[in-house]
């Protein structure tokens, strides 16, 4: 017979045994995601009317509102390539995708935290259902961009199709830190309001709203390469620098944060459940 | 070659700390721990901590049916989390060779705004089945939960039964090797509960292994050949399931309280009445004669046991029991059985009379009365004097026939004969 739950290997074998059980799992979670994820979807057309609306309406509200502070000179950003409404929809959209990563796994595991800790079921369904409803948004996002590209009429170029994945890049950023803050803010809820705050904050600390200057202490913040390379390819221009530690640091930080989420499972049912 | 243990635990601890930041704190720790593929496990309990399970080891093999039992407290769900994998194992370790369902709270997960039907899906696929087993097992779940339908309704419409039947169906329809069910039987009506518990003996009889937290004696005597008992985190008894039963009901101190499963009449039997019938004329006295009718109707042929249990006033004593010897089967249509107490020993007083009748398959009630309604009034009369008083005092609930031997020096044995309250003039034999 095979063992299919060994659920405690002895002591000394149990710390390498549970982190190859933690990526073993993933080959299981794939359909439980999907049903979920197509539920999920169900429910939200059952509940919202204004349904994928709620997707952009609060990036089109912050870009409108920063539109008309710049319209009526009560917020000054020197002349860019983009149109300012572009610049700005871009980069809060690109913002949200981070948020999205950021917040999604910790609200998810907490709102399934009893749940887990009475049932089997994957832990790794419920994130992967997360990460497909936030891909929804992002796309929708993407999508509401490439309308207002249009709408602006914005010369096309083939480095459209690489905006999308500076878009995916900060979502998987995002996702690791979050999946790695998660088992912790389990824990203590001040870990949540704290995200909740850097959500809001993080906004001004990236050029979303107005461009950072190279020189500036801020440019080493490795979302800044993403958002300033995907402003780059709308105007059809190469990145001014490739994002590559954002990159770097998502390859890397995702299977950390996958690790921990998944040894910190019994943990948190024993304790927080 | 012998197969070996589908379940193993060696000497595993739990350790639980009630300061919840204490407890939060030794979490952050040990998830700390978790993360050092090389540490080593721990030796004990850390300050603030109680062991919630205590150095207990048993195996189970492949197709044994196992109850634990043990008073509220004692450990019994820890334990079984602990052999899910939900949590881990302080100190210890637990070994599962093979697939393991658990239902530790049942109906945790159904989406109300999803369908029966949609629940039952992602509920199975959590359980690791794939898609293509989904599909196949999807019909005997909305068989099993008798829900027509209402399948495929959002199953926040669903009365609680619905969903309790509806979850009880995913939850054990998973393939499984290991079964674990914590107080999940009493599902739904009377009629539910026992095709639930004869879902369970099939999973059995086709080889799985079951393990069973119940409140409910019974059921584990029927499903269950073996017993552990846990008190305070220790496992104190592992065998029979009918002495671990015994030391569970000698270990609570008393006898066990009079809980039924809840729900009404099932479909095949309909009970109608229990009368009580005093056989002579006049009150109803101690060492008096009683029949209890009960009068039912089968709406199927089946076979039955009737029994009927007399109870103290506040119904936390059954002093005494009458069960039919064997089963017997019946006709659909209208039946009556009478059992007759030849000589009632119950003291002055006031009782209450409860009746059911049993699957004797299972000792799962098809219909009872007096359990989840009213029971019957049974009042025994006697002159109130003295010694009737104080014997009430002390809750005197029987008396049976006595005889005194009372000698004085070398003289003859004078016997005083008494039996209940009437007493008999003291008599002179030999």
């Amino acid at each position: 017979m095979k063992a299919t739950n060994a659920a405690q290997p002895p002591a000394g074998q149990a710390g390498l045994a549970t982190m190859r059980a933690a990526f073993a799992a993933l080959a299981g979670i794939c359909y439980p995601a999907m049903l979920l994820f197509r539920g999920n979807m169900r429910v939200r057309q059952r509940r919202a009317w204004a349904g994928y609306l709620w997707l952009v309406l609060p990036g089109v509200a912050i870009t409108i509102a920063f539109s008309l502070l710049r319209h009526g000179s009560l917020f000054v950003v020197g002349p860019m390539a983009l149109p300012y409404p572009l610049f700005a929809l871009s980069g809060v959209f690109l913002w949200q995708c981070f948020t999205d990563g950021l917040t999604g796994p910790l609200q998810a595991l907490n709102r399934e935290r009893y749940f887990l800790s009475v049932n089997a079921a994957p832990h790794g369904a419920i994130l992967l259902a997360g990460v497909l409803e936030s891909l929804l948004a992002l796309g929708v996002r993407m999508a509401l961009l490439l309308a207002a590209m249009l709408a602006f009429q914005v010369a096309a170029s083939s480095f459209w199709l690489l905006i999308p994945f500076a878009a995916l890049i900060i979502f998987l950023f995002g996702l690791g830190c979050g999946m790695l803050v998660a088992p912790v803010g389990q824990f203590y809820d001040d870990v949540g309001a704290l995200i909740g705050i850097a959500s809001g904050f993080g906004l001004f600390l990236v050029p979303a709203i107005y461009p950072i200057p190279a020189t500036s202490l801020l440019a080493w913040n490795p979302l800044v390469a993403v958002v300033d390379a995907a402003h780059a390819w709308m105007v059809g221009a190469p990145a001014p620098q490739l994002p590559v530690l954002a990159v770097a640091l998502a390859v890397a930080l995702l299977p950390l944060g996958w690790l921990a989420v998944t040894l910190a499972r019994p943990h948190i049912a024993a304790r927080a459940g | 070659m012998t197969p070996g243990p589908l379940l193993e635990l060696c000497a595993v601890s739990k350790y639980f700390c009630r300061d919840p930041r204490q407890a939060q704190r030794y979490g952050l720790v040990d998830l700390a721990r978790a993360c050092n593929p090389l540490a080593r496990q721990r030796t004990g309990p850390r300050r603030g901590e109680f062991p919630s399970v205590d150095g207990i080891s048993f195996s189970i093999g492949p197709g044994e049916a196992v109850a634990i039992m043990g008073p509220n407290g004692a450990g019994k769900t820890t334990l079984l989390r602990l052999i899910a994998g939900l949590i881990r194992a302080d100190m210890g370790y637990v070994r599962v060779m093979g697939r393991v369902n658990s239902v530790i709270e049942l109906g945790q997960g159904l989406n109300p705004q999803l369908t029966g039907r949609e629940n039952a899906e992602l509920g199975l696929s959590y359980r690791g089945v794939a898609r293509a087993g989904v599909r196949d097992i999807i019909p005997a779940i909305a068989a099993f939960a008798e829900l027509d339908d209402a399948f495929d309704s959002p199953v926040g419409t669903y009365s609680t039964g619905m969903r309790m039947r509806l979850a009880f169906a995913i939850a054990v329809s998973a393939p499984c090797d290991l079964l674990l069910l914590d107080e999940v039987l009493a599902v739904g009506d009377l009629r539910f509960q026992r095709k639930c518990m004869a879902r369970i003996q099939r999973f059995i009889d086709e080889g799985g292994s079951l393990i069973l937290i119940s409140h409910q004696i019974v059921q584990m005597l029927s499903v269950c050949e073996r017993g552990i008992v846990i008190d305070h985190g220790k496992m104190v008894f592992d065998g029979d399931i009918h002495l671990a039963g015994d030391y569970l009901l000698t270990l609570l101190g008393d006898s066990p309280s009079p809980t039924a499963p809840d729900g009404t009449d099932a479909d095949d039997i309909t009970m109608v009445d229990m009368r009580i019938v005093p056989v002579d004329d006049g009150p109803l006295r101690t060492g008096g004669r009683l029949d209890v009718e009960l009068e039912f109707v089968a709406n199927t042929t089946v076979e039955l046991i009737c029994g009927v249990a007399i109870w103290s006033q506040d119904l936390s004593v059954c002093i005494t029991g009458a069960i039919e010897p064997a089963p017997t089967p019946v006709l659909p249509g209208r039946h009556v059985r009478r059992c007759r107490f030849a000589q009632l020993p119950l003291m002055t007083g006031n009782y209450a009379v409860r009746c059911s009748i049993l699957d004797p398959k299972t000792m799962h009630p098809f219909a009872m009365l007096g359990y989840n309604d009213p029971p019957k009034r049974l009042e025994i009369k006697g002159d109130i004097n003295n010694l009737s008083v104080i014997k009430k005092s002390i809750r005197q609930l029987i008396e049976c026939d006595y005889n005194w031997d009372i000698r004085c020096g070398d003289s003859a044995p004078v016997v005083a004969a008494n039996y209940g309250d009437d007493q008999e003039a003291p008599a002179h034999v030999g």
